[in-house]
Formats: C-alpha cells, sequence, structure tokens
C-alpha cells in the first residue's frame, strides 16, 4: 500500500486562499445575478415573467375598479373579461402564483391602487397556503418601489433566500434558448393566465386524495398579519376589499372541514370582509390539480363568484 | 444542531478550530482536549440541555466502572461489576428505547391496553452505550488501559462521532488524545479535513436530500393504502436504498473530515458496500464500525460458547453448522435489527439480514465442500453475486424504511404485482422518438395511461445517475484516502485506470471544485434536511 502523503504548508495555503476567493466571487456572482433580474422583473422563470405580465397589463389598462389578486387558483378560476360584462365595471385579474402568497397580494394591491383608480380588490387565495410557511421572496419580488411596513421584518436569513437562488441560472439559459425571449411569456399564456397542465383523470385523484389531509395545527397564524395589512390598507385608501378562498376539490373540501371553518373563521377576525361559502368543485370540474378549476367552467365559476360579490361592493 | 447547518458551519465549527488550536500552539494540551470536551457537550445540549445529565452520568458510571475493573485485575467480583455495568447500560437504552414497544407486545400478548407516556429517546443513546460497553468488557478482559478522565470523556463525547457514529473504539480513540505531538500540521489537517467534509456534505445535501423528494411519497403512499404500480414500487425502494446510503455515508465523510481538522482519526464507516457481490461483504463495508462491534462483543462470545459445545458433543456436518455459525448469527442480528430501532419492522431487517448470511456462509462451506475456489469469480458471477446482493439489501431496506408491516406490505406487493406494469402516458414520447416501440412494450406487459404518477421522468433520471455514481464512480476515500491518515489502517481500495486522474490533490482545480461543493451546499440552506440515521 502506498504511503500516505501530506500537503506542505505553501501548497496549504494557496488552496484554502483559493476557496475563499472562489468561494466570495461565485457568491457574489449568484446574488449579483439574482439582484439585477429581479430589479429587472426576472428573466425565464414563469412566475417572474407572470409578475411582468400582470404589471404590463395594470400599466396599460385604463379605467379600472376591480382588481383580483391571489393565486393560481384565481388565475384558473375567474374571467376577468366575463366578470367585467357581468359587473358593468372594468375588471382586472392579476393573479400571480401560490410562491408569492398574501404578502404579494398585498403588494399587487398597492400597484393597483397606484395606477388604477380601483374601488374593489378581491383578494382570492387557495386554502393550502394557509398551512405554508410565508415567503418574504414573493413579498421582496414584489415590492418594487413600495414601502415596506413595519409589520414586515425581513431579516439576513430572507435575504439570503431571495438573492441566493441559484434557479435563476436556470431561467436564463431558458430564456437564451427561447426565440423570443421578449415574448416567452406568450408561450406560456392563454387566457389571460398560465396554461394549464392536463387534467387530472380519476385514478390520479384517488392517488392523492389519500394522501391529502390539512391539520389544523398546521395553519400559519402568521400569514393573517398579511390580511391585516391588506384590510389596514384598504380601510385607509378607501377601497371595498373581500377575501374570500378560491374553489377546491369537493373530495378534499370534504376531509378538511374543520380546517376550512378555521381558515375562514381566522380571516374573519383580521376585520377584512369575508366570504363565508368555500366553493367545492366536483371531481368533473376538475384541472391539472385539486385548487384548479379546469378552464372549461372557467365562465361558470366566474358567474358562482360574481353572485356570491355583487351584494358585497355595490 | 446538524453538520449541514449554517450554525455549526458558520459559528460553531470555526470557534471551536480556533479554541482548539489556540490552546495547542501554547502547549496547553489537556486544556485543548477539555476545550474539545466543553464544545462536544455544548453540541449535544444545543439539541436538549436536560440530557446532558444523562450523558455525564452515563460517562461517570462507566469510567469509575472500568477504572474499578482495571486496577483489580484478578478481583472475584470483576465479573459481578462487568454484569452491572452492562445491565445499566443496557437498561438505560430499553428503558428509553423500547418501552413503549414491550408494552405494546405485552398488551398484545395478554390482551390488556396499558400505556405510559412517550418517552423521549435521548441523542445519541444507541452510540454512547455501545462505546462504553465494549470499554467496560475489555476493561475486564484486561484488554483497556487506564485513562484520564478528560481524555475518557472526549472518546464518549467527541462530536464529529457523537450523534451517529461512527462507534469508535477505546483502543483507536483515546492514545490519539494522549499523544503529545509538538508538529500541529494546522494548514494540512484543515485542507484535508474541509475537503472531506464537502465530499461528504455534497452527498448528504445534494444526493440523499434529493433522494427524498422521491422515495418519501412512495412510502408515505403505501402507508396510507394507495396502489403503487410495479416501476413505482422499484423505483421508490432504490429511492429509498441510495437516500440512504449517501445520507448515512456522507454522514459517516463529514464526521472524518471533522475529526481530521482537528488531527484526528476516525475509522471508516463505509467502504462501497453497494458493490460487494456477497452479503458478507456487504456487511464488511456497510455502517462498518456496527459490524466490527457486533462481531467482537456480540457474535464472537457466542460463537466460541457454540464452538466448545460443538466440540464437546462432536455434532455431525450441519449440526455443526448450525450450532457454530446459524446460531450466533441469528442472535447477533437480530440484536442489531432491534438496535436499530423499537418496531416490528427492524426486528425482521434484522432477522432477514440474519438470515441471508446463513445463506451465504452455508453457500459457501458447499462449495468449498464441492471442491471450488470460493475466492475466484467470473465477472458474470461477480455481476450475478452484485445483483442478488443488491435485490436482497434492497427488500431488507423496504422494512426499514416503511413505519408499519402494512406499508411494507404494499409496496412488496406493488413490486411483484404484474397488474401494475404501466407507466404514465409522458413516457410514450420516449419509446417512438427514434422507432416505435410502444407495440413491443404492449407485447412484455407495459401499458402507457394515466397523467399522474410518483414516477416522473427525473426521479427515473436520478436514480439512473445514482447507479452510475455508486457502481463506477470512487468513494470518497478512495478519492482524497491517499492524503489521510487512517488511509493504512482501514484498508481502501486504490484508484487504478482511469480513475486515477481524479484523485485529489491539493491543487487549485481541487480548491475551486470544493468551493463549487460548498456554494451547492449554501442553495440547500432554506431546504428541510434531516439525517436518517440521528433517530438511532
Amino acid at each position: 500500500m502506498s504511503e500516505i502523503l501530506t500537503v506542505s504548508n505553501k501548497a496549504a495555503k494557496i488552496y484554502i486562499y483559493t476557496i475563499l476567493a472562489t468561494s466570495m466571487l461565485l457568491i457574489s456572482v449568484v446574488i449579483g445575478v439574482n439582484y439585477v433580474s429581479i430589479k429587472n422583473g426576472g428573466t425565464g422563470i414563469t412566475a417572474l415573467d407572470l409578475y411582468k405580465y400582470q404589471m404590463a397589463k395594470l400599466d396599460n389598462a385604463e379605467d379600472v375598479e376591480i382588481v383580483f389578486l391571489g393565486d393560481s387558483s384565481l388565475g384558473h378560476a375567474i374571467d376577468a373579461k366575463h366578470f367585467s360584462d357581468l359587473a358593468q365595471k372594468k375588471t382586472l385579474n392579476l393573479a400571480l402564483t401560490g410562491s408569492y402568497g398574501l404578502l404579494g397580494s398585498y403588494n399587487m394591491l398597492r400597484h393597483s391602487v397606484s395606477k388604477q383608480p380601483v374601488k374593489t380588490a378581491v383578494i382570492m387565495q387557495s386554502l393550502d397556503i394557509f398551512s405554508e410557511p410565508i415567503s418574504y421572496v414573493g413579498y421582496h419580488q414584489t415590492l418594487a418601489d413600495l414601502d415596506s411596513p413595519k409589520e414586515i421584518s425581513i431579516n439576513l436569513s430572507t435575504y439570503f433566500d431571495i438573492y441566493f437562488n441559484i434557479g435563476i441560472f436556470a431561467g436564463i439559459f431558458k430564456a437564451w434558448r427561447s426565440s423570443d425571449p421578449s415574448g416567452m411569456i406568450a408561450e406560456v399564456i392563454s387566457d389571460d393566465y398560465v396554461i394549464q397542465g392536463a387534467q387530472m383523470d380519476e385514478s390520479s385523484i384517488q392517488q392523492n386524495i389519500v394522501k391529502h389531509m390539512w391539520q389544523l395545527e398546521s395553519i400559519v397564524k402568521e400569514r393573517y398579519i398579511a390580511l391585516k395589512l391588506i384590510n389596514k390598507y384598504c380601510n385607509e385608501n378607501n377601497i371595498n376589499c373581500i377575501f374570500t378562498t378560491s374553489p377546491y376539490l369537493e373530495q378534499a373540501c370534504n376531509k378538511d372541514l374543520n380546517y376550512i371553518d378555521e381558515v375562514i373563521n381566522l380571516a374573519v377576525s383580521t376585520g377584512i370582509t369575508t366570504l363565508n361559502n368555500q366553493i367545492c368543485f366536483p371531481s368533473a370540474h376538475i384541472g391539472d390539480s385539486f385548487n384548479h378549476v379546469n378552464k372549461f367552467f372557467k365562465v361558470e365559476y366566474t358567474e358562482l363568484y360574481y353572485g356570491m360579490l355583487e351584494q358585497k361592493y355595490q | 444542531m446538524l453538520f449541514n447547518s449554517p450554525f455549526f458551519i458558520f459559528v460553531f465549527l470555526p470557534i471551536t478550530v480556533f479554541g482548539f488550536y489556540f490552546l495547542r500552539r501554547k502547549e496547553f494540551l489537556s486544556l485543548s482536549i477539555a476545550w474539545l470536551v466543553g464544545t462536544s457537550l455544548f453540541f449535544y445540549g444545543w439539541w436538549n440541555p436536560i440530557y446532558l445529565i444523562l450523558i455525564l452520568s452515563s460517562i461517570l458510571f462507566n469510567y469509575f466502572l472500568g477504572k474499578r475493573l482495571n486496577l483489580n485485575k484478578n478481583s472475584k467480583n470483576n465479573f459481578f461489576l462487568l454484569t452491572l455495568g452492562i445491565v445499566t447500560n443496557v437498561g438505560l437504552l430499553i428503558y428509553f428505547k423500547y418501552t413503549h414497544f414491550f408494552i405494546g407486545i405485552s398488551n398484545d400478548l395478554f390482551r390488556t391496553s396499558y400505556s405510559i407516556e412517550a418517552i423521549i429517546l435521548p441523542l445519541a443513546i444507541s452510540f454512547f452505550t455501545f462505546q462504553q460497553i465494549a470499554y467496560l468488557v475489555d476493561a475486564y478482559k484486561g484488554k483497556a488501559q487506564e485513562y484520564n478522565f478528560i481524555h475518557y470523556c472526549l472518546f464518549v463525547t467527541f462530536f464529529p462521532q457523537l450523534i451517529a457514529g461512527p462507534i469508535v473504539h477505546h483502543s483507536e480513540m483515546l492514545p490519539q488524545f494522549a499523544k503529545n505531538t509538538k508538529e500541529l500540521y494546522i494548514l494540512r489537517n484543515l485542507v484535508i479535513g474541509i475537503s472531506i467534509f464537502s465530499l461528504g456534505l455534497f452527498k448528504k445535501v445534494i444526493l440523499a436530500d434529493g433522494l427524498a423528494v422521491y422515495a418519501n411519497p412512495i412510502f408515505d403512499g403505501a402507508e396510507t393504502g394507495i396502489t403503487l404500480s410495479l416501476f413505482e414500487a422499484w423505483f421508490g425502494s432504490l429511492a429509498y436504498l441510495f437516500q440512504l446510503y449517501f445520507d448515512f455515508s456522507g454522514y459517516s465523510d463529514m464526521a472524518v473530515g471533522l475529526a481530521a481538522i482537528f488531527g484526528i482519526v476516525l475509522p471508516l464507516n463505509f467502504n462501497s458496500p453497494l458493490k460487494s457481490h456477497n452479503i458478507i461483504t456487504f456487511w464488511s463495508r456497510w455502517h462498518i464500525t456496527l459490524s466490527r462491534f457486533i462481531q467482537d462483543y456480540i457474535y464472537t462470545p457466542i460463537a466460541i460458547s457454540s464452538t466448545r459445545f460443538s466440540m464437546k458433543y462432536s455434532l455431525p456436518g450441519i449440526s455443526e453448522f448450525i450450532v457454530v455459525v446459524a446460531f450466533p448469527t441469528a442472535i447477533a442480528f437480530f440484536l442489531a435489527g432491534l438496535w436499530h430501532g423499537a418496531g416490528w419492522n427492524f426486528v425482521i431487517f434484522g432477522i432477514l439480514h440474519g438470515s441471508y448470511l446463513i445463506i451465504n456462509q452455508a453457500w459457501i462451506a458447499t462449495r468449498r465442500w464441492l471442491g471450488y475456489n470460493i475466492s475466484n469469480y467470473s465477472a458474470i458471477g461477480l455481476f450475478f453475486g452484485r445483483s442478488l446482493t443488491l435485490f436482497a439489501v434492497l427488500i431488507s431496506f423496504i422494512f426499514f424504511r416503511a413505519e408499519t408491516f402494512e406499508g411494507a406490505k404494499n409496496i412488496l406487493f406493488a413490486m411483484t404485482s404484474l397488474d401494475g406494469m404501466y407507466l404514465p402516458e409522458i413516457y410514450s414520447i420516449h419509446v417512438t422518438q427514434i422507432i416505435d416501440l410502444t407495440g413491443f412494450f404492449n407485447f412484455i406487459g407495459i401499458e402507457f395511461y394515466g397523467s399522474d404518477s410518483l414516477l416522473s421522468r427525473r426521479m427515473v433520471l436520478s436514480i439512473l445517475i445514482c447507479f452510475l455514481i455508486i457502481y463506477q464512480m470512487p468513494n470518497t476515500m478512495q478519492i482524497i484516502g491517499h492524503y489521510w491518515d487512517g488511509y493504512k489502517k482501514y484498508s481502501v481500495s486504490p484508484l487504478i485506470g482511469f480513475w486515477e486522474k481524479i484523485k485529489w490533490q491539493p491543487n487549485t482545480k481541487w480548491a475551486i471544485f470544493i468551493s463549487f461543493l460548498l456554494i451547492l451546499y449554501l442553495s440547500s440552506l432554506s431546504r428541510i434536511s434531516e439525517f436518517l440515521y440521528f433517530q438511532f
């Protein structure tokens, strides 16, 4: 067996300095690319491009009175154009994704009010986000030039999560490969929101429903700080804000009635006007996940929510 | 405090290393050991300070008992003292780890419903208990020297190996603490230690945690009664086996690397076990320190007694095999299974491996009796051996991972279910890319249907890449071992041919590569990570 080799002091010093220097360089590159990318609304990452798309919609629209804010469950459930026709008021659906959460919706509300004569804001979020940790990353990515209220504290670890995202390189690569980076969002948008995947079939539903279970204890109460902030903002700016949960698969709803009640009760306790009804759809109406309505029923659910909201914002 | 937590890497470790070498440079050798003891106890107490009382009491009890055994080597009371020591240590382990299990058995047998409040399992109790039992036994036999108390404390509490091994032996650790070397080799130790640590960190954080995402839904689904397809069951089981291997071997590499930073050699715990061509070789390469303990302190004493019994009664062929080989193996691995956890799934795991070893021993004995050369293997023989060993190990680890017997059974049924030979529709694209093989797949019974499955393409690709890594690439010690002080003592197969080019060297290229690994680690910080062997 060969002898154990040794490392000279000189070689060891060079080795350690190289690790330190390379690590600092790589960290700087990753942080720098993320910083520039976020400042420019993202590159090649669907969620960030969707944010750019919604902001462009807000910039280009006129006389918008009603805005819908929330996540993908909203994006697939509400047809803004049809809602505009029903309500006889210009409506925009500014849904982002679940990763932006309620704080993202809070920022989108403030952007909307600053750019349009908004009178009513409907915040519609999926039930599952209430049991997930708050994403300050999504909040930060939608902050732009807005002030950050003192109730929201972003610590070093959050900044690290925001600016140390290696996934940004995959997004840049995707954009570089795309034949038309400026129009990339057009490849994923249809019917005013991100294209849905294939519809879940019955066997997939059954496979997933067995695993599906929400615990009351898993509700993240911190999330309701965002609803309080939204309510406070709406009161200060004379906006009629309404919170509602988005449609969810009926079979899952039936397993989690206590959870749903608790989510709604906590929302009510923040002071924001809340719709008490949870819409649960049958499996025939499902899209590509438990909280996405199939695109063929978008108009029907728009009318359903119009009926529920009509009394609240008149 | 986990090894891959930011607090450990950026706060605890730098302070501990600095303090250690500062004291060493000032020639305060005892203080430097005491410093390590203090920081190790801080590391242990981070989890729950209350259990510091337990570990300190255990140390005091075992140290003074061992001292007593050493001082009066020929005393007639020694056997009683040894028994007291073993019973106390094992009793502690049984109380914390197995009380609920035995209550459950008693309730099942006697149809009672007795229950007690949950007993929290103290971290590392299985490891430090075994280490100290070994010390007591050797002290009884006169094989253990008398050690300095602080050195003994460090032997038990040394933080790199405290929580999840390797299970160290007093004879390999304590002389290192007592060594009075003027040369500190600080930079050399840092370079080698950080490099080994980083390779282990990569295995744990990138490979193991990456596989957990695929394994967990399969096993969770099996527990809740989801019907798994054949491919989901096989790939899910492989995902877990590889996850466990990278998790535990990665952790062991990190432990070796951390110890190397201080100039201390920890024993090797993994040596490419999944490349083994039979189960005997597997156990000489998987959790090596546990196998060593079982062999030295359980198997061998029973085997010696069995052999004497066999010789006394001149037992013939098969009976001799049963008494001398099968019986000690069965007992040893029954206990090894139970050591891993208080549950029937771990008992089954132990029984399975005991059975595998007995069959393997019987096979070797038969081949030898038939006149075959048992040390030569053809290429086909090696391939067949490795495949069979992988299969046997895979089945056993299904029980290891499953939370209930029912869950394990569901996966095993799915693995044999010819009704479940379907792949998600999305895979059908790949079988038509060059020529249309759909007909062939249908002919052999594989259908494409369904849009949702736990068997994603990424999962399949990940498993295939893991196969390549495990079976084609060298392990950590083969890459860097030639610079590691334990290289000669713990035999590591040298790299040959093409792989010699990737041997670690203290040069710029490797420094840059290690930096990339550390950056990958940083990018994973927001993910939840667990060490699977912490539960033992």
